[in-house]
């Protein structure tokens, strides 16, 4: 396979002064994930220390076998809701390796309001487990959580329930999960152990039960001490409810590490080679993404710093030429690429649908590298069909039956994100570069849309509005639609798996498809295209 | 197809095979009994022929570097696909615009000599600031648009001197 050409020069002062700017963005991105990370109050530190537990990250230190990487999900989620009481949601999730398998985590972070599930708790650990159901990873719980957030349980309960199912659902399919019970496991909480293979539980600080001490009392009257109620030796005594006790969290992990390294190593499909690094220096992606997504880069570029040995077999090379498709191997595993080179036009939409089939022809998984503002507008291509022709694009990734996995790089604007398989579209997994704008219409068109709408509002109210109330909305309006079409709005609210350094990319791509390897591809059955 | 090798201005197509006696170099003036061996350290002991010398070898990508008898020779790996592809390379007359737009900004003239792949033009449609670049190297005959013009699709906005 050839290597692609660069036409970038990385001395240019150009692209250097566009490293800059990119790289301080990368730089705001992850001092912001680092401060959603670690910072806690002094007090609820304290507390746990009082306690004799361990913080989360430091639980997953010792879950996670040493050198080995851990591609946490969902990093920034909730950390501008909730008065910044649920950073994170509450909840850690990511795909690491314990004992040499590959497993999804799920572990709860109990150094913020005893580690509450917040209305955006429970859809992180369910989408935690979507992804371990749909790649047949095996779970492993790090239970200890105070329960469902009490001033807001209703935004919890239907969700909630969810985690469960999704638990019941990977035994079923024979996926194995193990849950060490850390902290008191309440309520529907009580059920993540209990649905769990293998249950593991601390004694003193784990417990579990439907309703604790406090409950019980005002229900029946009747007292009783936590460790009498749901502790370890109780549970795995008297009740069967859970497997081992054990007298610290450090000797519960380790247990946990043990159990997992029994459990069977699955087979790999797809077409695997010798993995080979990008011949071009992948840090070159800073100077290459320009920081405002009305720049137009050329997506070959990115392919370049991405893809085994930059080697990038281009398919239509010619035809279509705003959306880039072709093969390479990414950590040896072969790859369909589609990648955004401009707006989308009849002939590239096409060109997307054949190559969505050819992809599935041959079960090779699929890369969106989104860059989009859309879908072309105007008479003339609209005579041409251009809907219809999106719509063949929508419908051949419906029927596809390969993994797909998507990257937004920089703008993710109207239909193209559904057409170039946004999280609507069941991508395995969906990341976001720090510097994107994604949203149903560009910050600028969004922000003078809704300014219009107001000042209307405002004009019909109050004629008399000021020269500068006015000014006033334009600028609050404006300001609102930047940041609600920032890819760190979007990646709060988990409307994608995570915001990456485009750095990290390949590697989390990597893990991506290792995981994905796990199942077998499913023959393709596609609905009727409209011709 | 055999394996193509540029040495300074020429291309050498060569392949290897396994030989009686050991690998045989296949060249444009015929068999040629031959042996690479590691010595540690990037050293080889090359043996081609009746020759036999010592050389230091050290590749990145397609380029290999050999240091031979006080000399560096630099040889270029070409894909096949690349030497014949290229060949039968023409280039177009013009750069078109891709998309109807409004230009935001033209960056040569007429008389200027452009390299392939260098900037013409920046139009903004659909929210997207497009560069327009060379498609081939060239003299700038005529510029036809001007900042802020709307222009078609398939507009030609710069057109190239006839090659000569």
């Amino acid at each position: 396979m050839r290597r692609i050409q660069t036409a970038i020069d990385p001395k240019a002062a150009a692209f250097r002064d566009n490293a800059a700017r990119m790289q301080a963005v990368v730089a705001d991105f992850k001092a912001l994930q680092e401060r959603v990370r670690h910072e806690r109050p002094q007090r609820d530190i304290e507390r746990l220390r009082r306690q004799n537990k361990l913080l989360v990250r430091e639980r997953l230190d010792l879950l996670l076998d040493p050198g080995t990487p851990f591609l946490e999900l969902s990093s920034i989620a909730a950390y501008d809701q909730f008065n910044g009481e649920a950073p994170g949601a509450n909840v850690i999730s990511g795909i690491g390796v314990v004992s040499g398998r590959e497993v999804m985590i799920h572990a709860d972070d109990s150094s913020n309001k005893g580690g509450a599930w917040y209305p955006l708790s429970a859809p992180k650990i369910v989408r935690a487990l979507e992804i371990a159901i749909e790649n047949r990873l095996p779970v492993v719980h790090l239970c200890d959580s105070a329960g469902g957030y009490l001033e807001d349980l209703s935004g919890v309960y239907v969700m909630g329930g969810r985690v469960f199912r999704h638990q019941c659902i990977l035994s079923k399919l024979g996926v194995p999960q193990v849950a060490v019970v850390l902290g008191h496991c309440t309520a529907g909480g009580a059920y993540v152990p209990a649905l769990c293979e293998h249950t593991i539980m601390v004694r003193g600080t784990g417990a579990v039960f439907l309703g604790g001490p406090p409950l019980v009392k005002a229900a029946t009257g009747e007292e009783v001490t936590v460790e009498a109620l749901g502790g370890a030796d109780m549970h795995t005594t008297v009740s069967g409810t859970a497997d081992y006790a054990v007298d610290s969290e450090a000797e519960g992990i380790a247990l946990a590490r043990e159990l997992v390294a029994g459990f069977s190593q699955p087979r790999k499909h797809f077409d695997w080679a010798d993995a080979e690094a990008p011949y071009y220096d992948p840090r070159e992606l800073y100077g290459i993404l320009p920081v405002d997504y009305k720049v137009q880069f050329d997506m070959r570029e990115v392919i370049a710093r991405m893809v085994d040995g930059s080697r990038f077999q281009e398919y239509q090379p010619g035809y279509g030429v705003t959306l880039i498709c072709g093969w390479a191997r990414l950590w040896g595993c072969k790859v369909g690429i589609l990648g955004n080179n401009g707006v989308l036009f009849s002939d590239s939409s096409l060109k997307a649908a054949h190559f969505i089939q050819l992809c599935n022809q041959i079960g090779t998984p699929m890369i969106f590298l989104q860059n989009t503002t859309g879908y072309m507008i105007g008479r003339t291509y609209e005579e041409r069909g251009i809907t219809k022709d999106g719509a063949k694009m929508l419908m051949a990734q419906a029927g596809s039956e390969v993994p797909k996995f998507t990257v937004v790089t920089s703008g993710a604007f109207g239909a193209g994100y559904y057409g170039m398989c946004g999280r609507s579209w069941d991508p395995r997994l969906i990341f976001s570069w720090p510097q994107a704008k994604m949203g149903v219409m560009g910050p600028e068109q969004a922000g003078n849309t809704l300014a219009d709408v107001k000042l209307r509002q405002l004009r019909r109210e109050r004629p008399d509005a000021s020269d500068e109330e006015v000014a006033e909305l334009r600028r609050r309006t404006r300001e609102k639609s930047e940041r609600e079409t920032s890819t760190l709005w979007f990646s709060a609210r988990m409307q994608d798996d995570g915001v990456l350094d485009p750095l990290d990319t390949r590697n989390a791509l990597g893990i991506a498809l290792s995981c994905a390897a796990n199942v077998p591809v499913a023959e393709p059955r596609y609905g009727v295209f409209r011709m | 197809m055999k394996k193509i090798f540029r040495l300074g201005e020429t291309e050498h197509a060569c392949s290897l095979r396994r030989g009686a006696e050991g690998m045989v170099l296949e060249t444009e003036t015929g068999p040629l009994p031959c042996a690479l061996q590691p010595l540690g350290a990037a050293r080889y002991r090359i043996s081609a022929g009746e020759e036999q010398a010592e050389a230091l070898i050290a590749r990145h990508g397609e380029r290999i570097w050999v240091r031979l008898r006080g000399r560096t020779h630099v040889i270029d790996a070409v894909d096949p696909l690349d030497a014949l592809a290229a060949a039968g390379h023409h280039g177009g007359d013009g750069a078109q615009a891709p998309m109807p737009g409004t230009i935001v900004s033209v960056l040569v003239q007429p008389g200027a000599e452009v390299k392939a792949g260098q900037d013409l033009v920046v139009m903004e449609s659909m929210k997207l600031e497009v560069t327009i670049r060379a498609p081939h190297d060239g003299r700038i005959a005529a510029v036809h648009c001007a900042p802020g013009d709307q222009v078609p699709l398939k507009f030609t906005l710069v057109s190239f001197e006839a090659a000569t």
